[in-house]
């Protein structure tokens, strides 16, 4: 009967450290899973809010870019050329006439330097004098007379 | 002993209980663990079938996910002007649309949106239908308008962006841009020629998506950025463009024609600076105008030229050298020609002429004089050679080669070698024509024409490089053509003189066939001419279909070109031949 009790105990002792070892295994194995599974989904959390924030970067470039666009083709139409005539126009400027290059003495590019004329733009809108009296200091004198009478008479009502 | 008995009888019981409930534990725990396993083994199956099975032997590792395509698109590049002025780029309007089931105060939202949308509340409200997982509710919005909705920050509504090409010049070388139809496919022009360059690629990411197709957010192959197209810079520029369809537009309207087409050319690198035709279109609209305007007239009409292909007769005869500049023959007003009686434009005979008078007076029976003494074979080899009935080679969408009746063909006639001496019963387009006439400005070389200057992308630019074709005539005979040309228009084109310059040009009056007789009224008035003659900066073609107030080039043509040529002397800064050449001297 004691060897009976005895034995009863040694199996009771033995399968409380058989489930004690196997509780402690799988605790481990647990906690141990546990953990990987923590790193690994703490690990996808950041990716996955970098990469939500990358998205969000890229749609506001995104939206920046058409903004730009937009801005851009805005510009582009605010300098085409039929609109800047417009506003040129409106702002008091003439079509250019009859254009003379002319020869400035000493100037680098001039034909006496040796190079090309300039173009100078400001002949463009500069007054012809009447043909054939530009010769005679008189008729320059005449010449000059009228052109004034000429500007005077342009600014009366 | 009883009692032991019974304490025995109890223990045994007690064993026999713990035992039993181990025994059920066991039983339970192996059946849970054969259930885990049964699903495991489920799980290991899909997923070889997933990744092996569907992934490896069907060839696809990476199937794309239903619902998840969801393409990057590439920004198509702009077209820029010789000076850095933008003539295409891209806009984008935008798709407005809803997730009415997502929106939990629907009437909130209406009302918000109602103002900016310019649609009613009520209309809204009726499409933000809570049992519908989707709703349009306005296509092709303004950016402005986008941004407005942007700003409210609404849950479940979307904006989708469309791209929209923009021309900001308007009907500014709508021929020469081509458009961007609603497929986002370039047609006509240049966007029709370079519609794989401008495009780009677009990227659709390889990323992984949910069975239900929504994208994971974990993606790792995403970064694959869509390549934008590349950019277009031209050798055109817009202030002659722009110079050139004002007169071109004017002249048409002047004169009372049907239309008209006029190209301004480098000769030296058979670069364009300008190329206009009218009536055009806005390709901003292109869907409101007819289809006939999208073609573009300088490349894709050919006419029968007229007298200035009498250049290209006389270059071959100087070539050949059967003819001198100062050869003369004795011009009776009339010459026959394989049966046929060519006659001159005035209808006189003008006694003994020399070869420039030949070009002054435009003598019909002149050249064919010429292209017979020439004979066939020479004749024609000398079309060739100045690329008649042949594609130039420029870089437009549409281009057409022109027709040129050969000895042998069916439909060619003796009397042709006559009437195709000055460019009648040969067609070409305006482009041809000029690139010819541009080879006499060039010393002889035919240049290949050009748009585009250079092609820029991410990876470095491409410059084109001016192209030799051939060397149509000698540098000589393009020399001696050139002074001709000059003394021609002091002698007959007075009305293209610019003082100051020295042009050389010919003028042409052409008919124009009607079935199988030529149009007893109308005609196609043309000048082509280049400046300064002794070393040419730019050469110009005008051509004005049918006008109806004078039918002659001389009096319609040659003024306009005078009148280009005229702003043309300013902005190519070139200075009057007398301070040129005195610089030179110096």
């Amino acid at each position: 009967m004691a060897g009976s009790q005895k034995r009863s105990w040694r199996l009771e002792k033995g399968s409380w450290r058989l489930e004690a070892r196997t509780t402690a295994g799988v605790l481990l194995v647990l906690t141990l899973l546990g953990l990987l599974s923590w790193l690994c989904l703490a690990q996808a959390s950041k990716v996955s809010t970098v990469r939500y924030h990358i998205g969000e970067k890229e749609a506001e470039r995104e939206r920046l870019q058409r903004g730009n666009a937009e801005l851009l083709a805005e510009v582009m139409e605010r300098l085409n050329v039929s609109h800047l005539e417009n506003m040129a126009l409106e702002s008091g400027y003439v079509p250019a006439g009859e254009l003379r290059y002319l020869d400035v003495p000493g100037y680098p590019g001039g034909v006496s330097g040796g190079g090309l004329a300039v173009a100078t733009k400001d002949a463009v809108v500069a007054p012809e004098e009447p043909r054939g009296l530009g010769g005679s200091g008189v008729a320059r004198w005449w010449g000059k007379v009228l052109s004034q009478f000429v500007a005077w008479a342009g600014t009366q009502p | 002993m009883i009692t032991r008995g019974r304490i025995a009888s109890k223990s045994n019981n007690e064993e026999d209980e713990n035992s039993g409930s181990k025994e059920r534990a066991f039983r339970r725990l192996a059946f849970l663990i054969a259930i885990l396993t049964g699903l495991v083994l489920v799980i290991a199956v899909r997923l070889f079938y997933l990744q092996i099975v569907q992934g490896f032997f069907s060839g696809n590792p990476q199937p794309t996910p239903p619902n998840y395509a969801p393409e990057v698109a590439s920004h198509r590049g702009l077209i820029i002007d010789d000076s850095g002025y933008v003539l295409v780029l891209n806009t984008f309007e935008y798709d407005v649309s809803a997730a009415p089931n997502s929106i939990t105060n629907t009437q909130c939202v209406a009302s918000h949106l109602s103002p900016i949308l310019g649609v009613s509340p009520g209309e809204l409200v009726s499409l933000l239908d809570p049992e519908k997982p989707y709703a349009l509710l306005k296509k092709r919005v303004s950016q402005e308008v986008a941004e407005a909705i942007f700003l409210l920050k609404f849950r479940g509504i979307y904006l989708e962006p469309r791209l929209r090409r923009k021309y900001p010049g308007g009907a500014l070388a709508a021929h020469l841009l081509g458009f961007v139809n609603l497929d986002c496919k370039g047609s006509y022009g240049l966007e029709g020629y370079y519609d794989s360059l401008l495009r780009g690629a677009s990227t659709i990411p390889e990323g992984k998506a949910y069975s239900w197709g929504e994208a994971v957010p974990v993606v790792f192959h995403q970064l694959a950025l869509p390549q934008d197209g590349t950019h277009l810079v031209l050798t055109l520029d817009r202030n002659i463009q722009y110079l050139v369809e004002r007169e071109l537009a004017k002249a048409v309207a002047d004169y009372r024609a049907d239309s008209g087409t006029i190209i301004v050319m480098d000769p030296k690198t058979g670069a364009i600076l300008a190329m206009a035709s009218f009536p055009s279109y806005d390709p901003n609209r292109y869907y409101e105008a007819p289809m006939e305007l999208y073609i573009n007239p300088a490349v894709s009409d050919q006419y029968e030229p007229g007298s200035v292909f009498k250049i290209i007769t006389m270059a071959a005869g100087l070539d050949a050298g059967i003819i001198t500049p100062d050869s003369t023959f004795y011009d009776s007003g009339t010459i026959e020609v394989g049966g046929a009686v060519i006659k001159n434009p005035d209808r006189r005979a003008h006694g003994l002429a020399t070869m420039t008078d030949i070009l002054a007076h435009s003598l019909n029976v002149g050249v064919a004089y010429i292209s017979t003494s020439l004979g066939e074979e020479k004749f024609y080899a000398y079309l060739k050679r100045f690329g008649c009935g042949d594609y130039t080679g420029i870089d437009l969408d549409g281009e057409v080669a022109g027709t040129i009746k050969e000895p042998g063909s069916r439909d060619w006639y003796k009397s042709d070698l006559g009437t195709n001496s000055f460019g009648q019963g040969v067609a070409v387009t305006p482009l041809q024509m000029i690139t010819a006439v541009a080879a006499v400005a060039n010393g002889g070389s035919l240049m290949k024409p050009y748009v585009v200057e250079r092609i820029v992308d991410d990876r470095g630019v491409i410059v084109t490089q001016p192209t030799v074709v051939r060397q149509a005539v000698s540098t000589q005979t393009a020399e001696q053509l050139t002074d001709m040309l000059v003394e021609a228009v002091e002698r007959g084109t007075e009305l293209a003189m610019v003082p100051g310059y020295d042009v050389a040009g010919k003028t042409g009056t052409a008919q124009i066939p009607v079935g199988d007789y030529y149009d007893p009224e109308l005609t196609i008035a043309s000048f082509v001419g280049y400046a300064p003659a002794d070393d040419p900066r730019f050469i110009v073609l005008v051509k004005i279909d049918k006008p109806r107030l004078d039918p002659w080039g001389a009096e319609v043509a040659a003024p306009v070109f005078r009148t280009i040529a005229e702003r043309l002397f300013v902005l190519l800064d070139i200075p009057p031949d007398n301070i040129r050449l005195a610089s030179l001297v110096d």
